[in-house]
């Protein structure tokens, strides 16, 4: 039970941990390791886009390295079917002879679901997370499984003009709390990264948090306060992403063919609490949502064949109009 | 517990601490705001005065401003959550103030509900449902206890002072408007009328103002109108040839312009000349001006008798008494030089038409220019009336002067025989020397007529003097422009790069008739 200061500063202690110990592997990409945990911490899955080799998959790696988690990770190709995914019934036979059919869980049986290039995978395959990302549960047969909290899927996708990739459905896009984009590193921080590369010994990844005191971060953060007037900021984002509405913004308007869901408002309550309570805070502010608006909604808006013409990206829609919309009520 | 307390007293304290600023600010915005309207009622009734509107009308604005000001406060007076806001914008603190201020309401009312609830229930047997409501409240209250207690360290490290910081309202501007407008028009409305009076409008003291110093201009000029004799100590004449000319002349019949001033200007309807006539005795003035100085010594605002080694200012000794009484004193004289100055035509109409009956047909053929006239007057009337038409028309520049002056070195008689009969039958070479000559001094014209169409600003003083008076009169025009553009200006134009050529032409032309 987190009920006091020194429970607050452990939990901020042992995030930083956890950064710490993904620092040793990765270099620079705050940002994105910032997002990873927030998802972690927040019970969302998270989707990281980006070309290859800019170390998403090391990222996704080192965290369920550094906690005491199960992870597993699914190497998404075109003929991956959905049961190498969620397991699948084989037929046993017992010490007596008799024969059964006995599901075999799959890989998605962990806390940490690496998916790693997840859009070269069929539409098929990759619906077959849809169940286990939205209701945490996997059906095979007639049975339904549960899936042990936590439960994060990290996935990887490839920039989809990229060959042989499948775009993720909008059913599936939604369910990922944020889609963050990798970019590339600077120049220092390159330098690092070849640094370490050249090194002959590579750093070790403790260990540092494990499942209950994730599960203990996580309720916490659930008691971060949120202000009415930050509630009404999120809600006043979202509804300014909807064409349809009166108060939607004119790019909005002009660009995006379907605006955020619902969806897109908890995800910025949830992943704003998770931020706060990262810096220490015990209220959610508008900073945070707005630190938080494109990582929470690019996935979750349909830009329009305008759009597409034009050569507009989400980011560059969604920009304005966060940008266009006053703090207070 | 008491911790607890005093952070949620802190931060209470300074979000109170802080809309209280606020509305002190408001107040002095809205403050302004009926002091600006209340001083429009003053600025009414400086300017329409107590004639069109009674001295209640100072209580209606005030009123009315008090009433705006009030509503306006009344609207924009700040909830203390938006107070709260407003004091998180300003510290950067990442809404931790108004998080706190929102949730510590919350609980007191949310303390006072649960209460209540458990007076009325406990009777019912339903505590384990309140158990249930408190004990999830307690979890929460932990967080929201902390996170006061970071919201009044947030609130214990910063000034108020900063984060709401005084501000000049907008108001101010309008209001200073208001006040200088006031003060304008005290100034003008009591600059302009003795006594304190409120009653009459201010156009109306105006122009009674202005009225009132034209009659006594009036009154004025004629108490000071110079007497016959008194011109010996007027200022200096604008050249010494026009001084001695009436003198010279003896002219017994020759009317004094300055004696004809108040007649001209009470008969000033009758001697109105068309614009046409008015031109020509503008343009009589300024080649006077022009065959003396140019008129780029005019433009410099230096006046004839300057030229001549005066002092201005003594000449301006008794202008300057008028020019404080009012400048509608230039625009009498200037109508009163205007009328002298149609007097001098008519004079030298008078002057030139009895001298020789017979010359009629010929001046009514040279009648459309002033210069052809004065030029058949000076062939007529020999070389004095040549020397006068050149003293009094003074248009004619060097050039023209030593052709009439060709011509007035003639032997009169034969002139007069010549031109008193028609022109027919005069040889071919005279006729074309006669129109050479005119076409020159057409040129002439024509170029001072180019200088006159330019616009002329600025003032100066037109001085003229006559046998025993003169009148010093400021020129008020300040700008001017030659109206007369038509066929009489074109008809004559020669070009500037070919006028040599058709001087020498014409010198060719008389050589051969001389031979």
């Amino acid at each position: 039970m987190v009920s006091s200061e020194t429970s607050l500063e452990q939990i901020t202690a042992q995030i930083q941990q956890v950064r710490d110990e993904i620092g040793k592997i990765i270099v620079g990409q705050g940002d994105v390791v910032e997002g990873v945990l927030i998802a972690l911490i927040a019970g969302g899955h998270v989707l990281l886009e980006g070309v290859p080799g800019l170390g998403k998959t090391t990222l996704l790696r080192t965290l369920g390295g550094a906690l005491h988690l199960d992870y597993s990770r699914i190497q998404f190709t075109p003929d991956l079917m959905p049961a190498d995914i969620i397991g699948s019934m084989i037929l046993e036979a017992d010490s007596i002879g008799s024969k059964r059919l006995r599901f075999e869980p799959g890989p998605i049986f962990a806390h940490l679901v690496l998916a790693d290039e997840i859009n070269r995978a069929t539409p098929r395959t990759q619906s077959a997370l849809l169940e286990a990302m939205q209701e945490r549960t996997i059906t095979s047969g007639t049975t339904t499984y549960p899936l042990e909290d936590p439960f994060l899927v990290m996935a990887t996708q490839n920039p989809l003009e990229m060959e042989g990739t499948y775009p993720l459905p909008e059913a599936q896009l939604d369910r990922f709390l944020m889609k963050i984009v990798v970019d590339y590193p600077t120049k220092s921080e390159l330098e690092t990264i070849v640094e370490r590369t050249m090194n002959f010994e590579q750093p070790s990844i403790e260990q540092v948090v494990n499942r209950d005191q994730i599960l203990d971060i996580r309720r916490a953060a659930h008691e971060v306060l949120v202000a009415p007037h930050v509630q009404d900021f999120a809600i006043r984002l979202i509804l300014a992403t909807q064409p349809q509405q009166a108060d939607a913004h004119e790019l909005a308007k002009k660009y995006i063919r379907y605006g955020s869901s619902p969806r897109g408002a908890q995800a910025l309550l949830q992943s704003g609490r998770v931020r706060a309570l990262m810096r220490g805070r015990l209220n959610v502010s508008t900073g945070d949502i707005r630190a938080l608006a494109l990582s929470a909604l690019r996935h979750r808006i349909i830009l329009n064949f305008d759009a597409h013409a034009e050569g507009q990206t989400a980011d560059q829609v969604l920009t304005p109009i966060l940008d266009s919309l006053p703090d207070g009520e | 517990m008491g911790s607890n307390n005093q952070s949620a007293r802190v931060v209470r304290s300074a979000v109170e601490g802080g809309r209280r600023r606020l509305l002190g600010q408001l107040a002095f915005r809205d403050a302004l705001l009926a002091a600006t309207v209340a001083l429009a009622g003053p600025a009414v009734l400086l300017v329409a005065g107590t004639d069109y509107f009674p001295l209640a009308l100072l209580w209606l604005f005030s009123v009315a401003g008090l009433a705006v000001a009030a509503n306006h406060w009344l609207r924009s007076r700040p909830a203390p959550y938006r107070v709260a806001q407003q004091i998180d914008s300003s510290w950067d603190s990442d809404d931790q103030i108004s998080t706190a201020y929102h949730f510590l309401n919350q609980d007191s009312d949310r303390e006072s509900v649960l209460n209540q609830d458990s007076d009325q229930e406990s009777e019912r047997d339903s505590d384990q449902v309140l158990n249930q409501d408190r004990n999830k409240d307690a979890e929460s209250q932990d967080w929201q206890q902390l996170q006061r207690r970071h919201a009044s360290e947030v609130v214990a490290s910063g000034d108020l002072r900063e984060a709401l910081p005084f501000k000049l309202p907008h108001i101010s501007y309008a209001l200073l408007s208001v006040t200088l407008l006031i003060a304008l028009l005290f100034l003008v409305r009591y600059g302009t009328q003795p006594t304190l009076s409120l009653k009459a409008p201010l156009p109306q003291l105006i122009l009674q103002a202005l009225l009132g110093d034209k009659a006594q201009q009036e009154l004025f000029i004629e108490e000071n109108q110079p007497r016959p004799g008194d011109s010996d100590d007027a200022a200096p004449s604008l050249n010494d040839e026009k001084d001695a000319e009436p003198e010279e002349s003896g002219d017994p019949e020759q009317i004094d312009p300055m004696e004809s001033l108040p007649i001209a200007s009470d008969v000033g309807d009758e001697f109105a000349m068309p614009e046409v006539e008015g031109l020509s005795a503008e343009d009589e003035f300024g080649d006077e001006l022009a065959s003396d100085e140019g008129l780029g010594d005019e433009e410099g605002g230096q006046g004839p008798g300057e030229t001549e080694g005066d002092d201005p200012s003594e000449m301006n000794d008794p202008s300057s008494e008028w020019n404080k009484e009012s400048e509608g004193l230039m625009d009498k004289l200037k109508e009163a030089f205007d009328n002298m100055m149609s007097k001098l035509n008519m004079d030298e109409q008078a002057e030139g038409k009895p001298s020789d009956q017979g010359e009629e047909s010929e001046s009514e053929q040279a009648s459309d220019a002033p210069g052809k006239g004065q030029e058949a007057a000076g062939s007529e009337a020999g070389s004095e009336e040549g020397s006068q038409s050149e003293s009094e028309g003074g248009q004619a520049d060097a050039a023209s002067d030593q052709i009439s002056m060709e011509e007035g070195s003639s032997d009169p008689s034969e002139q007069k025989s010549e031109t008193s009969i028609s022109t027919a039958g005069t040889g071919e070479g005279s006729k074309e020397l006669r129109e050479a000559e005119q076409a020159e001094v057409m040129g002439e014209l024509n170029e001072l007529y180019q200088q006159r169409a330019e616009d002329i600003t600025g003032e100066f003083m037109i001085e003229t003097e006559s046998a025993d008076q003169t009148a010093h009169t400021p020129y008020a025009a300040r700008q001017s422009g030659h109206l007369d553009r038509g066929a009489a200006l074109s008809r004559d134009e020669i070009p500037i790069a070919y006028r040599a050529y058709i001087k020498e032409y014409f010198k060719q032309v008389r050589q051969e008739t001389e031979k």
